[in-house]
């Protein structure tokens, strides 16, 4: 029995947008515009995760003006309780632990970010870059995994709630948490937009194309690289932050691989380079995800002996495919950049293309 | 392009949810019974056998309810949680806004059901986990029922007061380092040195891990160190739980010790191998899990289940099977309605009978009743027998 | 770290260093042949193992019969993705991003037909059920079948394809396209059918791997996923470019994970869960430090580019 209640599930996937959107943009900004292909972007959305597990269980509870329990071990329960007693009654709190950790997230992140960057220019090629990132995500992630303190290992933090779960309402609260995730990531959106048309953006896409031309203008190729990481990685701890609390749970077992590669694909579907295109996989992934398990549910119904869930993974896998052979440079190919200078020409010209990536 | 992929989206969406509508009846009222299981991932198994108990329980239901002249129907939609807690979380939020179920059976471990937690408590929807034992997830007055399936607490006595019995004065654990495995060696070691046992050597491997030589290797090494007395408790999983064996089966000292293990360990596959079931059979290897003895429905549980699958329920199917008959007997008493199945849930339970165990709640929503069998492997490795049982609210075990 | 732990350990690390080299030497191969990292692999390994556990199943405990259907069905699924996916991007100055995103991809869509296979047909977690037998024993020394299976097959696939490599005009073919395709191309060098032998003999490596993989272990649709890092680590060693780094690197990893891993166990206390953390370090460290690998180390042998 079919019975799609509309509104929350255009809530869920909009909150999704929101989240993915933050992560695409900043795979987008790192590997589109700068070139660095960052294939660990799971640890620094793990980061921002991790993060919102440390303030909720250390910080919260200050903020409220009450004594910290520890949350791990013995005292799990109560200091489970004492979390979401805080989030249910001292709304204030919750905002501003939340701005806190929006903030320490993006910082901490970034700074991974700066320094990894500084740590791989020593790799020979490029693409070594990708592969020291995303086994660093996972030897991060298995270290985490044992460390019992931090967020307390297997079991993870439960009870990082949504800042507006203090309304006692479900349908509002995550009606508002959405807004906040694609407020968030119209922020972003923004953000990159103007740092990808200035000159610091023209000179990092110069970079990706012929490293060797733009060195020659005296360009400091290392530093361009850090701080499009710092940014970058920053903006992925913020989807990483939003991510936790989406869930209300923070654990290791979410940081995987496969959330590195869906936020390629994202970028990859949407159109590399492109902040629009970073935009459109994202809502593209959050639809076809939503899509696909609603399609096997409603096929598992019809009581075939095949099982839909493994299917929609072959789906998931050939439309990617179908993606990378007939649109490689995505739905939404980046277009040439332009300029005052190159605006002044073209009206002078008239229309007519002024320049062409090799 | 965009234009044109959305508008077949569309089409195939509608096309799915008329063809949908289509099938439902009018006169009935269809109550939908969510699904969150792990399909894919390492556990995939467990997921595809829980989902076979849970259809079974359904069609049972569906037929008594035919019969009766009922017009509630129930229809099962499983959706997959991808082993992963914020999978859990879409899976069920999936559930509930394309089906409007308010009762949900699943997910497997608890990471998952601690995932699902947010949603189901905000939204009001009941969670019945059948196999969820870690402590993380024991929590007053939420959404989450983890019935018939104990808590660790009772087994992990078990196997102390047999490793006891059976005299061993130093055990090495092997377990698999996730909640499950990290919380009953735990609660063994615990319950082990409190009733005088010895020295207690842990070693973890990683989940998913198939390869486990330099792990077999180092419990072999810890055991010669540990002397005549010693005995080996392995909590793993299948596969792994093979390829342990696979590799045990040659090395002196693990074939010369007694060994333990945990209920999943007792699957068909491990006795498959004419080596494996010796080694297995050579170690006396025991281990506690449900009864097929305590119950009167186990026998008839196993019947149906073959004579709907043409094949024998894998390793805690019937949990499955339980839970979901104890979420359709509550919405049948409270309705599809998420607030009065939570309050009715544990009235409802505490006076079902399992295919294993009676359910009984506590005040955390746990299964609070544990009755095991004792089972070890018959001598010329042909199958596990039982030997005895263990009353986890006495504390005591008897041997047959 | 007692003695006889350090020749149990020893041999392990000869055994499933032996398996991570049969695996490994098929990404090096697509790697200096094709220019590709090919995630798939972890598949042909999963492709081969299933049809050597068919074919148990059947009834036949031929070792050779069951190498040999897990070579084929390797080399045939390494084949088909090559016609299917790689070969369509080539030619289209694809980033060298996409055709590694094509590879997740396509594994993904085979990992998940051999789990919906295995769903139907029931075969999870089964063993392919060669009986396991102490064939030697001295002291704390003992070697199984299994061992005196795997380690000779490994070694001579291994000479086999070195052979091929460096004295037939296959391998020369091959070596050539490694260098330079372009050049190759112009000299003559069937390019297409160079490429279609060396993908079957990579699917058909992965896939012997996968069979045996299959007796040390238990077989699932994961199983080559999982083991797939430990064998990148073994042949990025190998700077993804050499033979003899690459076994070489294979029995490193496998030391790294079996001896090494159980020195920290024994004299540190590291818990042995940290264990797939360890190819891992291997890799970040050799890219770090050292990202030739062992090519420089080892100036003779089977190197593909020299």
């Amino acid at each position: 029995m079919i019975n799609i209640d509309i509104g929350a599930t255009a809530i869920a996937i909009l909150t999704l947008f929101g989240i993915y959107s933050l992560m695409a943009i900043s795979l987008n900004l790192e590997y589109g515009v700068a070139g660095v292909p960052n294939f660990g972007q799971a640890l620094f959305v793990s980061i921002g995760a991790y993060v919102a597990g440390l303030t909720y269980t250390r910080v919260l509870p200050l903020l409220a003006g009450l004594e910290s329990i520890h949350p791990c071990g013995p005292t799990m329960g109560q200091a489970l309780q004492l979390r979401s007693e805080i989030m249910a009654t001292q709304p204030l709190a919750g905002f501003i632990n939340l701005a806190l950790t929006l903030l320490i997230a993006a910082l901490l992140s970034g700074a991974v970010g700066f320094a990894v960057s500084y740590v791989t220019l020593r790799l020979k090629e490029e693409w070594f870059l990708a592969l020291v990132l995303l086994v660093g995500g996972e030897t991060v992630r298995i270290v985490v995994r044992g460390a019992d303190d931090l967020i307390c290992s297997h079991n993870g933090i439960s009870g990082v709630a949504q800042p507006f779960y203090f309304l006692g309402d479900a349908r509002s609260g995550s009606l508002l948490f959405m807004l906040l995730c694609v407020a968030l990531a119209l922020i972003a959106y923004v953000y990159s937009q103007r740092l990808v048309r200035s000159p610091f953006g023209r000179m990092l896409k110069g970079l990706r194309e012929n490293e060797a031309v733009t060195r020659g203008l005296g360009k400091g190729i290392s530093l361009a690289r850090a701080q499009i990481m710092l940014i970058g990685s920053g903006i992925a701890a913020l989807g990483g932050v939003l991510f936790a609390l989406n869930t209300g749970f923070v654990n290791t077992n979410d940081y995987v691989v496969t959330l590195t590669l869906d936020i390629w694909v994202m970028v990859v579907l949407g159109g590399i380079g492109n902040n629009r295109g970073a935009l459109l996989g994202a809502a593209l992934i959050a639809i076809l995800d939503r899509f696909t398990q609603v399609a096997a549910i409603t096929l598992n119904m019809s009581g075939s002996e095949i099982e839909f869930n493994y299917v929609r993974f072959i789906a998931f896998g050939l439309i990617l495919l179908l993606m990378l052979r007939y649109r490689p440079a995505g739905l939404l190919p980046e277009s040439p950049l332009t300029t005052n200078a190159h605006e002044v020409i073209r009206r002078a010209r008239g229309p007519q293309p002024v320049s062409k990536r090799a | 392009m965009i234009k044109n992929c959305l508008m077949v989206v569309l089409i195939v969406m509608l096309t799915i949810m008329s063809v949908a509508g289509l099938s439902a009846q009018d006169d009935m009222e269809i109550y939908a019974l969510g699904v969150a299981l792990p399909f894919t991932g390492s556990f995939g198994t467990f997921g595809q056998d829980f989902e076979r108990g849970i259809d079974l329980a359904v069609a049972q239901m569906n037929a008594e309810l035919e019969a009766a002249g009922s017009s509630i129907r129930f229809e099962t939609a499983s959706a997959d949680t991808e082993q992963t807690p914020e999978g859990a979380a879409r899976a069920l939020q999936t559930i509930v806004q394309t089906t409007g179920a308010q009762v949900v059976v699943g997910p497997l471990t608890t990471a998952e059901v601690l995932g699902a937690k947010q949603f189901a408590d905000e939204n009001g929807v009941v969670i019945v986990a059948m196999a969820s034992s870690g402590p993380a997830a024991s929590i007053p007055g939420d959404n989450i029922f983890r019935v018939i399936y104990p808590p660790d607490t009772f087994s992990s006595k078990a196997f102390a007061t047999i490793a006891l019995e059976r005299g061993h004065e130093n055990i090495v654990v092997l377990h698999v380092d996730d909640a499950f495995g990290n919380g009953m060696n735990e609660q063994f070691i615990a319950n082990y040195q409190a009733r005088g046992g010895g020295e207690v050597a842990s070693f973890a491997y990683a989940p998913q891990s198939m390869e486990l030589s330099a792990e077999a290797a180092a419990v072999s090494a810890t055991l010669a160190g540990f002397g005549d007395n010693a005995g080996f408790f392995c909590v793993c999983f299948p596969g792994a739980a093979e390829a342990f064996v696979q590799v045990a089966q040659i090395d002196p000292i693990l074939t010369s010790v007694q060994w333990m293990g945990n209920e999943a360990m007792t699957t068909d596959e491990m006795l498959e191998d004419p080596g494996h079931a010796q080694t297995l059979a050579n170690a006396s290897f025991v281990t506690v899990g449900q009864s097929a003895e305590s119950t009167p429905l186990t026998p008839i549980f196993i019947n149906d289940f073959v004579a709907m699958f043409d094949k024998e329920p894998g390793i805690f199917t019937n949990y499955a099977f339980d839970a979901a008959n104890i979420a359709m007997l509550t919405m049948l008493a409270a309705g599809n309605d998420g607030a009065a199945v939570k309050s009715m849930l544990p009235f409802i339970s505490n006076h079902y009978i399992g295919t294993a165990v009676q359910a009984f709640l506590d005040e955390n929503g746990d299964q609070a009743i544990a009755s095991y069998g004792i089972y070890q492997v018959r001598e010329d490795g042909s199958g596990f027998e039982e030997i005895g049982a263990y009353d986890g609210n006495t504390d005591t075990i008897t041997y047959k | 770290m007692p003695p006889a732990l350090l020749t149990t350990s020893l041999v392990n690390t000869i055994q499933i260093g032996s398996l991570y080299a049969l695996m490994a030497l098929g990404i090096t191969l697509t790697f200096s042949v094709m220019k590709l990292p090919n995630f798939a692999h972890a598949e042909y390994v999963t492709a081969g193992a299933y049809a050597a556990l068919i074919v148990s199943l059947s009834g036949s405990l031929n070792p050779i019969v069951i190498l040999a259907a897990a070579f084929i069905v390797g080399a045939l699924t390494a084949l088909v993705s090559q016609l299917a996916v790689f070969k369509p991007l080539e030619g289209r100055q694809v980033s060298f991003y996409t055709l590694i995103l094509s590879s997740f991809a396509i594994g993904l869509i085979i990992r998940y037909i051999l789990f919906t296979m295995a769903d139907y047909f029931n075969l999870f977690d089964l063993r392919i059920q060669i009986p396991l037998q102490i064939v030697y024993r001295q002291g704390s020394l003992i070697l199984s079948n299994l061992f005196a299976l795997v380690v000779p097959t490994s070694i001579l696939l291994v000479i086999a394809l070195t052979l091929l490599l460096n004295r037939t005009a296959l391998g020369r073919e091959m070596r050539a396209l490694a260098n330079n395709a372009n050049l190759a191309r112009v000299i003559g060098i069937p390019v297409e059918r160079v490429k279609n032998v060396t993908w079957l003999l990579v699917g058909g490596l992965a896939g012997v791997a996968g069979a045996l993989w299959g007796m040390q272990t238990a077989v699932n649709p994961l199983m080559g996923w999982v083991a797939i890092i430990s064998v990148f680590a073994a042949a990025i060693l190998g700077g993804l470019s050499s033979f003899s780094g690459t076994i070489l690197g294979a029995y490193v990893v496998a030391f790294s994970e079996n001896t090494i891993m159980l020195f920290l166990n024994f004299n540190f206390g590291v818990d042995l869960a940290y264990k797939p953390a360890i190819p891992f370090i291997i890799i970040i460290a050799v890219l770090l430090i050292r990202p030739q690998g062992f090519t420089q180390l080892i100036k003779r042998g089977g190197d593909l580019q020299r």
